[in-house]
């Protein structure tokens, strides 16, 4: 039996486009403590090696900052590093692996798979590894890697990189893995784990297939980012798998129905409790028809999160609040001509004296139903006065 | 309304109709500005105020306080209130309508500031009032909320424009210019930087994706280098071998090539002898031939030179005797010349004697003539009176002359005659002769002695005395003029000048005569010609005399003239002459011909010689030629050499044959190929190896520049401005929109609501000014203009008289706009005294269209100025 620890698409040097500023920074920051927190569940497990199944790194072109950050951080890690070039990272002419900056600051214990197929890592324990030379390879690394090979002697774990052919909605593309190879090699016994990178959320496929996804969330679209695998593998017994949460940030989609007051105040409850605040993303989709009070009360509320959150932002796809202009303008008791203005403008928003339906955050400049009724509310603010 | 003690007004008590019009005529200073005066100073303030125009409205020289009770409506309320100010101080206020109420002091005054805000229109009041001494402004209408709600009913819907309406335009116009520049509307602040900035993220995205794109080609280019590198390997190994199999070939084609070189060049070998034999074949014939010519020549040459032999032999006689006849003539020159000599020598001697006579004739004639001048200037000398002596003597006599003259005109005259038979008289001791009187003139002393008895001493006067002497004086001058004359008178001297004069003249003649001689010549330079003359003679006559001796055919006529006979020498030389040229140039000749033919005779010796060395010559090589090698043999040499190069001809036609059908020019160009290849194919292996070490090491240093993330990092950046900037386009839009529309529709209601106050103006106006009148009317309400007859007129630059009507029609056309009910009475203060009586008439005529509702009160100190206003009720204080 061995143990050993299944991570994959560290991703390093990712930046998120709605992360502005420092928050930026604490993400990246956070990517390079995932790595440390890789290294605290190493020595707490007793994990022998440590199995990083493609992307390590955002790009071959990342900037020689990161690569020595990360590597200082690899540094860390008690037991061997085994890093698969990946899609992202493939050994190509411009590969990071064959950089001076890596080649410098490489600490002794982590080794490049930089050759395809058996690597013994450990008397007894053989990796198969199969790594990107290109972004476009034309073939199953995987299944080339394996080809030829016969039953393990000990413990043999294969190490890929890439969509399952089962999981690839490209059912044409010529690199998808064969899951079909796989479980035969498994059956035969030509390997007994399969360590696989390049989705971000954790998934098995079988017994003993599995993708560890990203140690930090990447996308509002993963299910369960944030985790890595302590494995045992032994010949002749299916693997024990151990996840472990190491994921220190959330990526959060609130989708609510937004109709009155009572709906803000659930919403404002809702986006409240999310935390730590600083370390999660929420993306925005309300739905819904508001007065222009009750939408000045909503924009001011989500500005106010907009500072919260280390990112708040609208899911402009799913978010489409409507404008009910009613007697609030009049009630203001404004009258004389600004009831007229109030009459043109509700016109162009819509429909009689209230704005009609329509994706009010996504009034582009060209909308002018949009401008109309951003004008509208910007008249029920200016006649409210300051306080409004 | 009652006062007491204000100002001039001890006490008055006028009642104002509660509608229409009241006039209230009085003369000046009777107190009608005073009683608004006083109404204001009611309605202002405290009855403890002590401001200064309430202490100006105390009564002069009483001391009491300044009372004023007034009995008004405002709104539903009616009520009388009193006050005194300054001495017993109060305020009072009774409140009848619309229920009953009694206030004092402070109370009361705070409630009726209440009543009157909430029910009246104080700054209409204000305005509605047109006083004696204010400018003539259009009235200040704008901030008055019954005529703004009067105007909002006239123009009927609720639009009226000010109040908040206004306020959010102003705050709409704020936000706006947060966005947008107020002139041209174009971006700015936040919004224009955003804008840039967006423009730049654009631009860095570009820039980072173009890096990206770079590095992607390259690493698309390096294995593409790296495909291509592995070709030329596999090219190159191909190369290789068949180059291998062209060299095997090769050499065996080189050793066919080698036997045809070496048959071709036995072929040349044997081709060159067979020409050699020829040749010499060839040289011993020719050789035959020469020696054969050569002694024809020979033969020829000798026969030449026995006839040229004979052909000189008579041209020697004679050349020999021109050569004595040139002697002969040369000779016969010699001897004219020395006569020629001798002839010129003589004519010489001749001239030179001629000369010498002239010479010495003329110096005989100078000589003479020089003795002729020195005889007359000796007795020139002898004569002593020449002109300057003659001129002193005359001028002696001319001044002793004018002395006596004078002396006689000034002097006293002294005449004594004796008379007869009388006794003797003396004069200066000599006895006067009868009959001769003596008279003088009186210059010096004269002692007269008559008879001896009687003695006069006359003596002259000074004057006298001083004349006598310039006499004296100047006779002695002339005394000594005429002794160095050596003459004894005037005339003697004269005398003496004219022979002076003539010797004088024979002087100059015989100067001239002189000169003539001379002409010009000096006499010693003639002397020294004469002497040289006088030597030359002899030498001429020696050569004339050897000459003579030397040749005794020319002494034949020694009587001949020179010139004669230098003249026949000449002739006679150049005949000599010209026959010494004549036998010259015929022996020349004569020796000429005898010299050609000489020569022609030794050129002919010299050929025959050189042709008989020759044929020696090749005879002889010919003789030892035959010796080496009879003509048989060279003949069957040839022979032989002919059969042996056409038997290497025929081998070297083999072997030319084989190369051909060996085809090596084919070969060789695939040998040259198979060579060409491999080096080719290592060149461009080393191209492509450089190829690839450039992209690689482009991507080295690419690698390391972190290019995804800043790509990364300027999309980020891009994303974040896109959203601030749409975000800020979307609130500028909205802001463009709203303060277009707050403003089209603030200046669409602006324009409904001045219409009806506009139209008020106009009706009253119409009946001032006629029916083309109109006014224009600003959102202010303030009248800018007026119109009449087609002409618009600014009101700033209207006529007094104009302004206060206009003045007095906006006011009328305001309180018939607003109804009674929120009316504030029309105040008119001593006005239209700048309007004439026509305009005044008609002014008064616009006062009847007023609406009966409203309350005026006209104030003049001109009774009947508005008598014209048919139902206004007249007061006169």
């Amino acid at each position: 039996m061995v143990r050993f620890l299944h991570t994959s698409d560290w991703q390093l040097g990712m930046t998120r486009h709605f992360l502005e500023g420092e928050a930026q920074a604490r993400y990246t920051g956070a990517r390079i403590d995932a790595i440390r927190s890789v290294a605290d569940v190493a020595r707490r497990e007793g994990c022998e090696f440590v199995v990083v199944a493609g992307d390590v790194f955002e790009s071959s072109l990342v900037a020689t900052q990161t690569v020595r950050r990360a590597l200082e951080a690899m540094g860390s890690i008690d037991v061997p590093v085994y890093l698969l070039p990946g899609n992202h990272d493939p050994l190509d002419a411009v590969s990071v692996y064959s950089s001076r900056v890596f080649a410098a600051a490489r600490p002794e214990n982590v080794v490049v798979l930089d050759t395809p197929g058996l690597h013994e890592v450990a008397p007894g324990v053989e990796l198969v590894a199969a790594p990107w030379f290109s972004k476009e390879p034309l073939s199953d690394l995987l299944a080339d890697a394996l080809a030829g090979l016969g039953p393990a002697d000990g413990v043999r774990i294969a190490v890929g990189h890439g969509a399952l052919d089962v999981l690839d909605p490209d059912e044409s593309s010529v690199r998808s893995i064969g899951l079909a190879g796989l479980q035969r090699a498994l059956a035969d016994g030509v390997v007994h784990y399969v360590a696989l990178g390049d989705k971000h959320t954790r998934l098995g496929v079988g017994e003993a297939v599995h993708y560890s996804g990203s140690p930090e969330v990447t996308s509002f679209r993963e299910e369960q980012p944030g985790d890595v695998l302590v494995v045992d593998v032994s010949a002749g017994a299916p693997p024990v798998l151990t996840p472990h949460h190491v994921g220190t940030w959330s990526f959060v989609s609130v989708q609510a129905q937004v109709e009155g007051a009572a709906d803000i105040d659930a919403l404002d409850e809702e986006l409240g409790a999310l935390a730590p605040k600083d370390r999660t993303v929420v993306r925005t989709a309300l739905q819904g028809t508001l007065t222009l009070a009750d939408k000045a009360r909503l924009d001011t509320l989500l500005d106010a999160y907009d500072d919260a959150f280390a990112a708040r932002i609208t899911w402009s796809s799913h978010d489409d609040i409507a404008v009910v202009v009613g007697d609030e303008l009049t009630d203001l008791g404004v009258g004389g001509f600004v009831d007229h203005v109030v009459d043109r403008l509700a016109a162009q928003a819509g429909v009689g004296g209230a704005a009609g339906p329509g994706p009010a955050g996504a009034g582009s400049a060209g909308d002018e139903a949009g401008t109309a009724r951003d004008a509208l509310s910007l008249l029920y603010r200016l006649a409210k006065g300051p306080a409004a | 309304m009652e006062i007491r003690d204000f100002k001039g007004i001890e006490h008055r008590e006028l009642r104002f109709p509660d509608r229409g019009i009241l006039v209230v005529e009085g003369p000046n200073e009777v107190g009608k500005t005073s009683m608004i005066e006083a109404l204001d100073l009611l309605l202002d303030h405290k009855d403890t105020s002590r401001r200064a125009e309430i202490r100006a409205a105390r009564p002069i020289g009483r001391d009491v306080g300044p009372f004023v009770e007034v009995e008004m409506s405002t709104g539903p309320y009616r009520f009388t209130y009193r006050k005194r100010w300054l001495r017993r101080s109060l305020t009072e206020l009774d409140v009848t309508a619309p229920t009953r109420e009694q206030l004092v002091g402070d109370v009361a005054h705070e409630r009726v500031r209440a009543l009157l805000a909430q029910t009246a229109d104080l700054h209409l009041w204000r305005a509605l009032r047109l006083m004696q001494a204010s400018p003539l402004d259009p009235a200040e209408l704008s901030g008055s909320p019954a005529l703004a709600a009067a105007l909002d009913r006239a123009a009927g819907a609720a639009n009226a424009p000010g109040g908040e309406g206004d306020t959010i335009l102003a705050a709409a116009e704020e936000v706006y210019l947060r966005y947008f520049t107020a002139k041209s509307g174009q971006p700015t602040g936040e919004y224009r930087v955003l804008g840039e900035r967006l423009e730049r993220a654009e631009a860095a995205v570009a820039a980072a994706q173009a890096g990206l794109d770079e590095v992607a080609a390259d690493v698309d280019r390096h294995a593409r280098l790296q495909a291509e590198i592995t070709e030329c390997a596999r090219q190159e190994t191909a190369a290789r071998a068949a180059l291998d199999q062209v060299e095997a070939h090769w050499a065996d084609v080189e050793d066919v090539v080698a036997a045809a070189q070496r048959a071709r060049r036995a072929h040349d070998d044997a081709r060159r002898d067979h020409d050699l034999a020829i040749g010499r074949a060839q040289e011993r014939a020719r050789a035959v031939r020469d020696l054969a010519e050569r002694e024809l020549a020979l033969a020829g040459a000798r026969s030449t030179l026995d006839e040229l032999r004979e052909r000189l032999a008579p041209d020697d006689a004679a050349a020999a005797g021109r050569a004595a006849e040139l002697d002969a003539a040369v000779a016969a020159e010699a001897r004219t010349r020395a006569d020629l000599v001798a002839a010129r020598a003589r004519a010489e001697h001749a001239r030179e004697a001629e000369e010498l006579r002239e010479v010495e004739a003329r110096l005989d004639r100078i000589d003479r003539a020089s003795a002729d001048l020195h005889a007359a200037r000796a007795a020139a000398d002898e004569a002593p009176v020449d002109a300057a002596a003659l001129r002193r003597v005359e001028d002696a006599a001319r001044d002793l002359a004018v002395a006596r003259a004078r002396e006689d005109a000034v002097s006293a005259r002294v005449s004594v005659r004796r008379l007869d038979g009388h006794p003797v008289v003396e004069v200066d001791g000599s006895p006067l002769i009868l009959d001769a009187p003596w008279e003088r003139a009186l210059s010096e002393p004269v002692t007269l002695v008559v008879g001896g008895e009687v003695e006069i001493a006359l003596a002259p006067d000074e004057a006298a005395s001083r004349l006598a002497a310039g006499v004296a004086q100047a006779r002695e001058a002339l005394d000594d003029a005429l002794v160095r004359a050596g003459v004894d008178s005037l005339d003697a001297a004269r005398a003496a000048h004219d022979v002076r004069r003539d010797r004088e003249e024979d002087v100059r003649s015989a100067r001239d005569a002189l000169a003539a001689l001379l002409s010009g010549d000096n006499r010693d330079d003639l002397a020294a010609a004469r002497d040289r003359l006088r030597e030359r003679p002899a030498e001429n006559a020696e050569n004339a005399e050897s000459t003579e001796g030397a040749d005794d055919v020319e002494s034949t006529a020694p009587t001949e003239p020179p010139e004669a006979g230098l003249t026949r020498a000449r002739e006679a030389h150049d005949a000599a002459r010209d026959e010494v040229e004549r036998v010259r140039d015929a022996h020349h000749a004569a020796r000429e011909s005898g010299h050609e033919a000489r020569i022609e005779l030794a050129r002919a010796e010299s050929l025959a010689e050189a042709v008989a060395a020759e044929t020696a010559g090749l005879s002889a090589r010919l003789a030892a030629a035959r010796e080496a090698c009879a003509d048989a043999d060279l003949e069957s040499a040839r022979e032989s050499a002919a059969a042996r190069a056409e038997e290497a001809s025929r081998e070297a036609g083999r072997h030319e044959q084989r190369v051909r059908e060996a085809d090596v020019d084919a070969l060789r160009t695939q040998l040259e190929s198979a060579r060409a290849e491999v080096p080719g194919v290592l060149r461009r292996r080393r191209e492509l190896e450089d190829d690839r070490l450039r992209v690689a090491a482009r991507l080295e240093h690419a690698g390391g520049q972190g290019r995804r993330e800043a790509f990364d990092a300027a999309r980020s950046e891009h994303a974040h401005v896109t959203r601030l900037f749409e975000a800020t386009t979307r609130h500028a839009q909205a802001a463009r929109l709203l303060r277009t529309l707050l403003r089209d529709e603030s200046d669409a209601a602006r324009r409904a609501y001045v219409r009806p106050f506009t139209d008020a103006i106009t009706r009253l106006g119409r009946v001032v000014y006629g029916a083309s009148f109109d006014v224009e009317v600003a959102d202010d309400l303030s009248v800018t203009s007026r119109t009449v007859d087609g002409r618009a007129v600014p009101f700033a630059h209207l006529s007094s008289g104009a302004k206060e009507q206009l003045a007095i029609l906006t006011r009328l056309a305001c309180a018939s706009v607003v109804d009674a009910e929120h009316g504030v009475p029309v105040l008119i203060d001593d006005a239209l005294g700048y309007s004439d009586p026509d305009k005044l008439r008609r002014v008064c005529a616009a006062f009847g269209r007023l609406d009966p509702g409203a309350q005026v009160v006209l104030l003049t100190c001109t009774p009947g100025r508005y008598s014209a206003i048919g139902h206004a009720d007249v007061v006169r204080l």
